[in-house]
């Protein structure tokens, strides 16, 4: 049985991101290399947005 | 880095950073317009009962986002061009999870972190136990079982991916196993807000509950956000919780799998529980202490506590635009109901030690 990421429902293009251990950097061949993980990514996005708001440069975020 | 010059390094940075963003960007878009569309529906529906003066049953964004992308995931499908930043709702999921920090004070953290670690070493030793023994009944590979196990013990795919490198399992085996946890995670969005209604479960009961016993992290947001608010961030901590045990169990299985020589020794055991550790959870407390330390006033943790709520809203319309049941029915009943089987099993017995502890700890 032939088992390829779309066979699994992962056809949208998630097999990359999920074949890859979250906790781990990813691996580039070339280019510009910013060697972090997808947590360490979204910690230091959040500080950022946290940062903008408690220094007011961020007002108010309605929902 | 220091070896390019800088007009390559502008190069670097003008062309393919803005270039790789860019092909994020559609399916992002796309992940915001179905998201919004649920927040959009939610809204309306509570403004038409209002005045027809209906008493609507109150379904929450989180659902209408996740139908809405079922819909288009099964039907027409996600084009190309989208599912790139489609996969962006991990990212989404724990940015929103880091920022959720900022509605716990570090003592409810504790308290409840600590209620939820007795249970979630509980429902480990019982996940294990109940997935070795089923997979063992129904003749599964070996690995194909521990994967399983590591899956529905601790945070679905992302612990059945660091698994894989660890015990050498095969891309099969961490293929079928990601299909179960998906299809009984999509599955328990519907089936676990219904149960925790029909035997009134408070939030905080309903939330460590939904934490226990859902497998993927996604899932288990979004089936806490579904039953109410409180419940969802319950929902959250307790997942957490049981994330920030990976390491461990993969570590342990390593080490199985190393003994009868079919997996690569594991030389520094510190090293490999930090690099299997989920790092956002150290985010998710750094907001929370910084919270405590009075360092937001209440519109600051408003603002801050509706951008987790965007980012939440994008991983919802993620969760159902990744999930597709017909590619999901080619892969043979057999790992879905060994899957189900033991998520049955562990269910009913998370749901037994909630009831117990809320009696006990007032939950």
């Amino acid at each position: 049985m032939s088992c390829t990421p779309e066979d699994v429902g992962l056809k949208n293009g998630h097999w990359k991101t999920m074949t890859q251990n979250p906790n781990e950097p990813e691996k580039r061949t070339g280019g510009f290399r910013i060697n972090l993980s997808l947590d360490w990514w979204a910690v230091i996005t959040a500080l950022a947005l946290v940062f903008l708001v408690a220094s007011g440069i961020i007002t108010a975020v309605p929902w | 880095m220091a070896s390019e010059s800088a007009p390559n390094r502008a190069r670097l940075m003008g062309g393919i950073i803005p270039s790789r963003l860019l092909t994020l960007l559609p399916g992002i878009a796309l992940l915001f317009g179905v998201g919004y569309l649920g927040k959009l529906t939610e809204q309306v529906l509570k403004d038409y009962g209002k005045t027809n003066n209906l008493s609507l049953p109150n379904i929450e964004y989180v659902l209408w986002a996740i139908l809405y992308g079922l819909i288009i995931s099964n039907t027409v499908g996600v084009p190309k061009i989208f599912r790139p930043g489609v996969a962006t709702y991990e990212f989404w999921l724990k940015l929103g999870i880091v920022l959720l920090g900022a509605r716990f004070i570090l003592g409810d953290v504790v308290k409840l972190a600590g209620v939820s670690l007795l249970m979630v070493v509980l429902e480990l030793a019982v996940a294990i136990v109940v997935m070795q023994i089923i997979g063992r009944f129904f003749k599964l590979k070996p690995k194909l079982t521990s994967l399983l196990a590591i899956g529905s013990s601790i945070c679905g795919v992302s612990a059945i991916i660091a698994g894989k490198g660890a015990i050498g399992a095969d891309d099969d085996d961490a293929a079928f196993a990601i299909a179960a946890i998906l299809a009984l995670g999509a599955f328990g969005l519907f089936a676990y807000p219904a149960i925790g209604r029909a035997f009134h479960m408070s939030d905080q009961a309903y939330g460590v509950w939904v934490g226990l016993a859902v497998d993927n992290t996604a899932e288990a947001t979004a089936a806490g956000a579904i039953y109410s608010d409180a419940a969802g961030k319950v929902a959250v901590l307790t997942k957490t919780t049981r994330n920030a045990m990976i390491g461990f169990v993969v570590l342990g299985y390593a080490l199985y799998w190393a003994s009868r020589g079919q997996a690569e020794e594991v030389k520094n055991k510190a090293g490999f529980l930090w690099k299997k550790f989920p790092k956002f959870v150290l985010g998710f407390l750094f907001v929370s202490i910084l919270a405590t330390l009075g360092m937001f006033n209440g519109a600051q943790l408003t603002s801050i506590g509706n951008l987790s709520r965007w980012a939440f809203l994008l991983t919802f319309a993620g969760v159902g635009l990744k999930t597709d049941f017909r590619e999901m029915r080619r892969q043979g009943l057999r790992p879905f109901v060994v899957g189900a089987l033991a998520e049955l099993t562990i269910s009913f017995i998370t749901f037994g030690m909630v009831v117990g502890a809320s009696s006990m700890l007032a939950l």
